[in-house]
Parts: C-alpha cells; sequence; structure tokens
C-alpha cells in the first residue's frame, strides 16, 4: 500500500456519520476511487498511516491478498486500537453511497474515531494508493462515549447548605481534566482527575443550588454527558 | 536653527554646532536697500555652487533683497541652458528652476520683472546692475566670455555690468595656465570696438602674501564680490556716490580684511567644554557606589523576593482572572468527615489537601491559577509589555554614572534580582478556603515570578553592556570634536579661558536647578546610539547658546573676553587685527612683481552701532581716504581696498604660463 499525499481529486466531500439500530452509517460524496478504506481507532490518539502501512506490510499483508479478503474489516492493529474496513466502490454506490460498520465493532467507553481515506487500486502493479487528506476535520468524525453520571442530593437540617454526591463511571484512558462539574451560581467549575472516576465525590453546596456535570470544550469530541440519574 | 541632520561624528556634531552657533548671531535691521534693480548671472557650473555665499551677504545686508534675480546660465555642446533662483525672498535658501529660452531672453526677463516691480523696491530703474561670475578655470571660458560682452538688456536703460573673473592660480590640472589664458582672452577682447566690457573684477585664489585660499577659504572671495555688489549698488548719499564710481570701469583687482568674532572657536570651545563639564559634573553628582539595600529600594523590590512592577503587572493582568477563595467551597472531598477536618486545621499541607480532594485540588490549582499565569507569559505582546516596563523600571532607577559603578559587581547582583520569591507565610486564623488559595495564588505567582525576574536579569546585563558601550561611544564622540577643532590663533587662549569657564558656570547652575535629578537626562541615556547621542549633545549645546553671552557683538565680545578693554586698547587692537589680515590679502599674484595694481578706494564695513564704527566716522581721512558702509551683520569688521589694474595685458600669473608678455622689457 501506497500512502499519497493530499489529492483534491481524492478527498471525500459531504461526510456524515449516524447511528442507526446500534450501526454507525456513515455516507459522503466523491470525485474519484476505486475503494475507501474506514479507519476505526480511539479518536484520542492519531493513527500514522505509513506506520500501518509497514505494519501490515511486515506481517505480509501485500495489497492483493488485503482486496481477496472476504468482509469488510480488513484489519486490526498489533495493539488493537484500530480497525480497518475496505468497501469497493460498486458497493458503495449500490448501498446508496453510504456504508455500515456494525455496532459490535464499538466497544463501550472508547470514543472513537471515524475517518475515511479514498483510494486507487492499480491493477497493473497490484498497488493500492492510498490518499492522506489536508484537514482532518472533512473526513473524520467521532463516536462520542456516552456518560450517565450519578448525582445525588442529601439535605442538612436547619443548615444553609446541602450535600451532593457525584458519581462518575470509570473511563478507560481518561485525561485529567476532560470532565469537570459545575456548581449553579459560581463562575467556576472543578475539572475532575481519573483518581476521581468510579468514587463518590462529596460537594458541599448552597440549598437552592445544583450541580452538572460538563465536557470541557476541547474533549467534547470524545464525551458526552447524558442525564443525570 | 541649525539644519537637523542626522550626525554621525563628533565632527559633525561641532560642523553642525559652528553653523548653529553662526545662525545664533544677532543681525540687526539696518535701512540698507538695493538702489538699481540687480540680476546675479553665474556663468557655468562651477561657480553655480557659491551662489549661497552671494546671495546669504545680499539678504543680511539690503532689505529688499528677495527682488534680485538670480540666473545660472551653462553650455553643454552647442546648446545653453537656463535656470532661475526660485523663492529669491527666502533665506539661506538656494533653489534653481531650469528655464526655457535663449540666455539673452532669460535675463531680459529677469530684468523685466524687477522693473515690473513697485516703484518703491528700486529707487533708480534708469539703471540696470548685471553683475556676471564666473571660474576662470570653466570650460569653453571664452564662449561664456562672449555672451557675457553681447548680453545687454534691450531696454532703454544704462546697464552697469560687471564680470567678476575668479581666478586659480593652483598648477594642479593646469588651472594656473587655464586661468592665464582665459584672463589673456578677457583683456583682449573686452576694449574691442562695439562691445560693451563693463567692469572687470579679478578675483583669484592666490594672494599677494603667497597663501592660497583652499575650499574652506574660498568662499571669502564671493562674499568679497558680495559686498563689493552691495557697495556699488547701495543707495548713497551725495558725498559716497563719488566715492562709489570708483568701483566700475576697468580692470580690477581688491584687497580683503575679515575680522569676525571668532565664533567657529567659541563653538568649538564651547562645544569640548560642554561635553567634558556634562560628563564631569554628572558623574561627580551620580559616583557613589550603590548598597544591596539602595539597589533593591530603587527597585522596589521585598523582602519576599517580590518587586512593586511585578506586583502591579501581577495583579492588573493574572489576580483578577484568578478564583476567588469562596469558590474553593465548592471543592469535592472524599467524606465530610475529611472535610471538617480540613476546615479546622491550622496548615493545611500539599498531601492533605490533595487527599481529601481525590486529586481535584492539584488540578484545580494547576488549571485554575498556574495556567493563567503560563498563558500570560506565552503570549508575545504581554511578554513584550512586560519587558518594556521593567526597561523603564530599571533606567529610571539609576543614572548612568550609578550604573557604571554597579559593572563590577554585575555577578552580584544579578544573583540578588534572581532570588527565588519566597512565601509571605501562612495565617492560621483565616477559613480554609483562603488558605488553599494562598497557596495557589503563591504557586501562581511563582511561576509568574520565574519568567519576570529572568527577563529583568536580562535587561539588568542589558542595562549594564548599554552603559559599558555608552562610555566608550561619549568618549570616541569627545576625541572627534577635539580632532575636528583647527588650532591656529593665538587669542584661543583667551577663547578657551573665557567661554571654558562660562560653560562650566552653566552647567552647574543646570545642576543646582535640578536638584536631585539628572541635569542632562537626554544626553546621559545609556540607550542612546551614537546618532541619538550626538543629537541629544546638539540640542544641550543649542540650549546653552540661548544665553545672551553667545549672541554679543563683535566689540562687545571682545570686551568680554577681554576683560573690559578700554575704548582706545580696543580700537588698536582692531585696527592691528585689520591691518594684519589685508596685508598680502590682494586676490591677486603677480610674478612679474611688475606694480600694476593702485589702490583707489578703501571701505570698511561695519555695523553703524559698533564704536569702531564712531570712531572711524571721526577719524580724518574719513570720506576721502576712507569710506563707511553700515553692515547688518555685528559679528565681524571687513575691510577692502579696490585697486586698478593699469596694465592688465602685461599681468603674468604662474610659472609654466601666463600672458604673454609682447611687450617685455618696455
Amino acid at each position: 500500500m501506497r500512502i499519497r499525499d493530499h489529492d483534491k481529486d481524492y478527498q471525500v466531500k459531504d461526510y456524515s456519520m449516524k447511528r442507526a439500530g446500534g450501526e454507525i452509517v456513515l455516507k459522503w460524496k466523491y470525485s474519484r476511487g476505486s475503494h475507501f478504506f474506514v479507519l476505526l481507532y480511539d479518536g484520542r490518539k492519531e493513527v500514522d498511516l505509513q506506520k500501518l502501512a509497514q505494519e501490515m506490510e511486515d506481517k505480509g499483508l501485500d495489497d492483493r491478498t488485503l482486496l481477496q479478503k472476504g468482509g469488510h474489516h480488513i484489519y486490526t492493529t498489533s495493539d488493537e486500537k484500530a480497525k480497518l474496513f475496505l468497501f469497493r466502490e460498486r458497493e458503495f454506490v449500490q448501498n446508496g453511497e453510504s456504508c455500515t460498520i456494525p455496532g459490535g465493532e464499538i466497544k463501550h467507553a472508547i470514543p472513537y474515531g471515524v475517518s475515511v481515506f479514498i483510494g486507487e487500486y492499480d491493477k497493473e502493479e497490484w498497488i493500492m494508493h492510498l490518499y492522506q487528506v489536508k484537514d482532518p476535520e472533512i473526513n473524520t468524525k467521532f463516536v462520542p462515549v456516552k456518560l450517565e453520571p450519578k448525582i445525588e442530593y442529601k439535605n442538612k437540617l436547619f443548615a444553609k447548605e446541602k450535600l451532593c454526591v457525584l458519581h462518575v463511571p470509570y473511563l478507560q484512558d481518561y485525561m485529567d481534566g476532560a470532565l469537570q462539574y459545575h456548581v449553579d451560581g459560581v463562575r467556576m467549575t472543578y475539572p475532575l482527575p481519573a483518581s476521581c472516576l468510579d468514587k463518590n465525590l462529596y460537594i458541599e453546596i448552597p440549598k437552592d443550588a445544583s450541580v452538572v456535570l460538563r465536557v470541557a470544550d476541547q474533549y467534547k469530541k470524545y464525551y458526552r454527558v447524558e442525564a443525570a440519574q | 536653527m541649525a539644519e537637523k541632520k542626522v550626525l554621525h561624528n563628533g565632527k559633525e556634531l561641532l560642523e553642525s554646532c559652528t553653523i548653529g552657533l553662526n545662525e545664533n548671531q544677532s543681525g540687526e535691521m539696518g535701512g540698507n536697500v538695493a538702489l538699481y534693480p540687480t540680476v546675479v548671472v553665474m556663468l557655468g557650473e562651477r561657480c553655480k555652487a557659491y551662489t549661497k555665499f552671494i546671495k546669504d551677504t545680499l539678504d543680511d545686508n539690503w532689505n529688499n533683497s528677495g527682488f534680485l534675480q538670480y540666473v545660472s546660465i551653462e553650455k553643454s555642446g552647442d546648446y545653453w541652458s537656463c535656470a532661475r533662483l526660485t523663492d529669491v525672498d527666502k533665506k539661506r535658501t538656494i533653489q534653481w528652476s531650469c528655464v526655457e529660452g535663449e540666455p539673452a531672453e532669460v535675463v531680459s526677463k529677469a530684468i523685466v520683472d524687477m522693473l515690473e516691480e513697485d516703484d518703491r523696491i528700486f529707487r533708480d530703474k534708469s539703471r540696470i546692475k548685471m553683475e556676471f561670475v564666473m571660474d576662470a578655470v570653466e570650460e569653453d571660458g571664452g564662449a561664456y566670455y562672449d555672451l557675457y560682452l553681447g548680453l545687454k538688456n534691450g531696454l532703454h536703460s544704462e546697464d552697469l555690468k560687471t564680470f567678476f573673473l575668479m581666478l586659480d592660480q593652483k598648477p594642479e590640472d593646469n588651472k594656473n595656465e587655464k586661468t592665464a589664458r582665459m584672463l589673456h582672452y578677457v583683456v583682449e577682447n573686452r576694449t574691442k570696438p562695439g562691445v560693451d566690457g563693463g567692469t572687470t573684477y579679478l578675483l583669484s585664489n592666490y594672494l599677494d602674501n603667497g597663501s592660497i585660499l583652499g575650499e574652506n577659504k574660498i568662499w571669502q572671495n564671493y562674499r568679497l564680490l558680495a559686498d563689493i555688489i552691495l557697495l556699488g549698488g547701495t543707495r548713497a548719499n551725495a558725498a559716497e556716490s563719488g566715492y562709489v564710481t570708483n568701483l566700475y570701469n576697468g580692470v580690477k583687482t581688491a584687497s580683503y580684511a575679515l575680522v569676525p568674532k571668532p565664533t567657529d572657536e567659541i563653538a568649538a570651545v564651547a562645544l569640548q567644554a560642554l561635553m567634558r563639564e556634562m560628563h564631569e559634573q554628572e558623574k561627580e553628582r551620580y559616583s557613589k557606589e550603590l548598597t544591596d539595600k539602595e539597589v533593591r529600594e530603587r527597585l522596589g523590590m521585598k523582602v519576599t523576593g517580590g518587586f512593586a512592577l511585578a506586583e502591579e503587572i501581577f495583579k492588573e493582568k493574572i489576580m483578577r482572572h484568578l478564583p476567588s477563595p469562596e469558590e474553593l467551597r465548592y471543592l469535592p472531598f472524599r467524606s465530610e468527615k475529611e472535610l471538617r477536618e480540613m476546615q479546622r486545621a491550622e496548615r493545611i499541607s500539599d498531601k492533605m489537601a490533595d487527599d481529601c480532594t481525590m486529586g481535584v485540588w492539584p488540578l484545580v490549582q494547576q488549571e485554575k491559577y498556574v495556567d493563567v499565569a503560563e498563558r500570560f507569559l506565552e503570549n508575545e505582546e504581554e511578554l513584550d509589555m512586560l519587558r518594556k516596563r521593567i526597561q523603564e523600571l530599571l533606567y529610571s532607577a539609576f543614572s548612568l554614572f550609578e550604573v557604571r559603578m554597579m559593572i563590577p559587581r554585575r555577578d552580584l547582583i544579578r544573583a540578588m534580582l534572581r532570588e527565588e520569591l519566597n512565601s509571605e507565610g501562612e495565617s492560621v486564623r483565616v477559613d480554609y478556603t483562603e488558605k488553599l488559595h494562598k497557596k495557589a495564588v503563591y504557586e501562581c505567582r511563582k511561576c509568574f515570578y520565574e519568567k519576570t525576574k529572568q527577563i529583568l536579569s536580562e535587561e539588568f546585563d542589558r542595562m549594564l553592556d548599554d552603559t559599558k558601550r555608552y562610555g566608550e561611544l561619549y568618549a570616541r564622540c569627545e576625541r572627534e570634536v577635539q580632532q575636528g577643532r583647527i588650532m591656529t590663533e593665538d587669542n584661543d587662549v583667551s577663547i578657551e579661558r573665557t567661554y571654558t569657564n562660562e560653560v562650566k558656570l552653566y552647567v552647574n547652575n543646570k545642576q543646582k536647578i535640578n536638584a536631585g535629578d539628572s541635569a542632562f537626562p537626554e544626553v546621559f541615556n545609556p540607550r542612546l546610539e551614537q546618532e541619538g547621542l550626538l543629537e541629544a549633545i546638539q540640542n544641550a549645546f543649542m540650549k546653552m547658546i540661548g544665553e545672551e553671552i553667545y549672541r554679543y557683538d563683535f566689540e562687545r565680545e571682545l570686551d568680554f573676553r577681554m576683560n573690559n578693554m578700554t575704548d582706545v586698547n580696543r580700537q588698536i587692537y582692531v585696527t592691528q587685527e585689520l591691518q594684519k589680515a589685508l596685508e598680502g590679502s590682494i586676490r591677486l599674484k603677480d610674478q612679474s612683481m611688475n606694480n600694476l595694481g593702485m589702490k583707489i578706494s578703501c571701505f570698511y564695513m561695519i555695523n553703524k552701532s559698533a564704536d569702531y564704527a564712531r570712531q572711524l566716522a571721526n577719524q580724518e581721512g574719513h570720506g576721502r581716504d576712507f569710506m563707511l558702509f553700515n553692515l547688518n551683520r555685528t559679528d565681524c569688521i571687513e575691510q577692502i581696498e579696490i585697486y586698478n589694474i593699469t596694465q592688465a595685458e602685461k599681468l603674468h600669473l604662474s610659472q609654466q604660463g601666463g600672458i604673454e608678455d609682447e611687450n617685455q622689457g618696455s
């Protein structure tokens, strides 16, 4: 597999992603390309296409072999952090210019990045040319992890304060400060380190205040907070 | 004012200050006006450069000089090109504009423009004065002279034509030979039938006493010719007009004595003294080695290692973005029990805070306190501002000389500036949120100070380096000014003594007025580069020469410097100086030693308010042997003697070449 520089003819356009019935449905437009590669990976880590191609080559997986594989899932990296899916142009078009990643490929508690790359197969040389992108925002979408924190309040008799008990579930490879809580009427937000996960946090707050869990701006593609239980 | 141009070295500084002092001299508005319309015609390129010396003299002395006309005529190939001076009424400006037309037309037009002026401008319009100037070495000199001979104004008026031939008798490039040939041509052709040769003045750079006027003195010949124009063209009374006719007709030369107030020398002495006194007095005032305590005080440094400026910036730029202590009340805790323990604790350790809040507190401290300082320090604009303010603090806290004294202790002082910030201690009687807040603010401040102190240290080093460099620069400027001086006259001693003393007093007074502060902060600024320093010194000089003593006229200055001479002694002194200057100053060196010149008049050009002028006016011979001309300038006395050259054809200017004496021996 040859990784090529950005070429405007081999770029996805109007890329969209939605979840339907547990599956991930991807749609995009394109100008040219014989094959489409969908890379599913931990969105918090970048995947180097050159290294990926090298790894496959080192394992003896040439392009002809990859193309002859059955199914769409053609490769998983050795650290299991990324999976590569292949869709042929004909079937993509027949599928209404869309393709699907089964829901079973998505593990819980990992925020996935889903990136689409266009390839052009040279039948004479038996080489797949895979084109990089200039702006990752065009060909990448994220599947954020849904969080459901537990927030309880305990009133205290004859006190102006009450106790809030916040519980955030465990998240693999969580980055300190990605989540933060906010107290009504207070300007500051309180970042949470990994050491707080899966533990009860006791916060003394004004009697009429409430606490919400938020995702820090730069991590919003990785996590989404659902309404507290 | 001296021209505001960029100065590059001490020599240029001296030149600029000299010009400044010369321009500073008082002139008086005399009543002299040009009697006749006068056009000055510069023939060729060589003499055109000296137009300024003619115009300045006429501008200084004729109230209606703004109405004179100046024409330049140059030959290139077979063609003549002409130009006229624009903005004639503006003093000290020379601006030529090319005009169309043949020379005769252009000169005619210039004359007509003058005749069209109000009758009050030129009282006598029946005569037109046409003053032609040419360098004898000019290419195609003969063609220029032919042009001169043929030029008439075309109107029914009497033309008073004068041709000033500027002789160059230097042997290099065969100039003396060319001059001799040109002179021969003039002498041969001026009296041919049908031509108007007018009056011819021969003014050489080779004087009768053997000196040669170099490039720095040749202007005197142009001033002399302008004086001759003044003498012949000024409205005169009946007694004078007879005398003035001696200035016309035939071939003439002149001797010239200029006894000026020694303005140039005064400028040099005053400038040198100013530079020396400013430096020495400032140094004496400020050369005290500051103790560490004094250094700290000047910089507003506190015992904890902080300093006032940094605190001000920290408060302005960082502190207001930090959380309030009250907001720390909503930190999470592992348990209520631990919360109460922390609330009651006298001192809260980092481990306690970390454990109690399950790691939230260290993250809050980093993100909400320390990161704020780091973001500020990553901002280029803010860093620039910080650096500039620190520079201002350093340069305003210490004088140049105090900084100089710090140079040997550079490392020690630098180490002191970089002392780590200490905590101000913990107070046990405050709420736990206050305690946490104070800790976090300290961490934030520490981060801020690390960079700020680095900048302080860098700028301190830069200030010391600038100061060292400044010292070398100042010394070099002083040397260059010294080297630029020309030490000649034996009255240097009195000038040196008098003006050195005056400058010392001046600087001393300024120091007293500015007690506590530097008297010359714009000069003693270590950030100045060479050009800036020279400009600052020039400005200080220009301010100083606003004092009255620098504007004294010739006589008052002499009195002042010579400890109030009596009138008689002063007259004797001036007469001796004039005599000394006049002797051998005839503007013609005749090798054949024929006594071809006959003195026909003597003029003193002097301001009428001068005592010497009054003495001369009462002297035997006034009106007969000599005449006085009122000069508007008050800073000099000039004496001119006019000589008729009776047999110009016998002049022998040089050893190699000269006029062929056909009648040699006769």
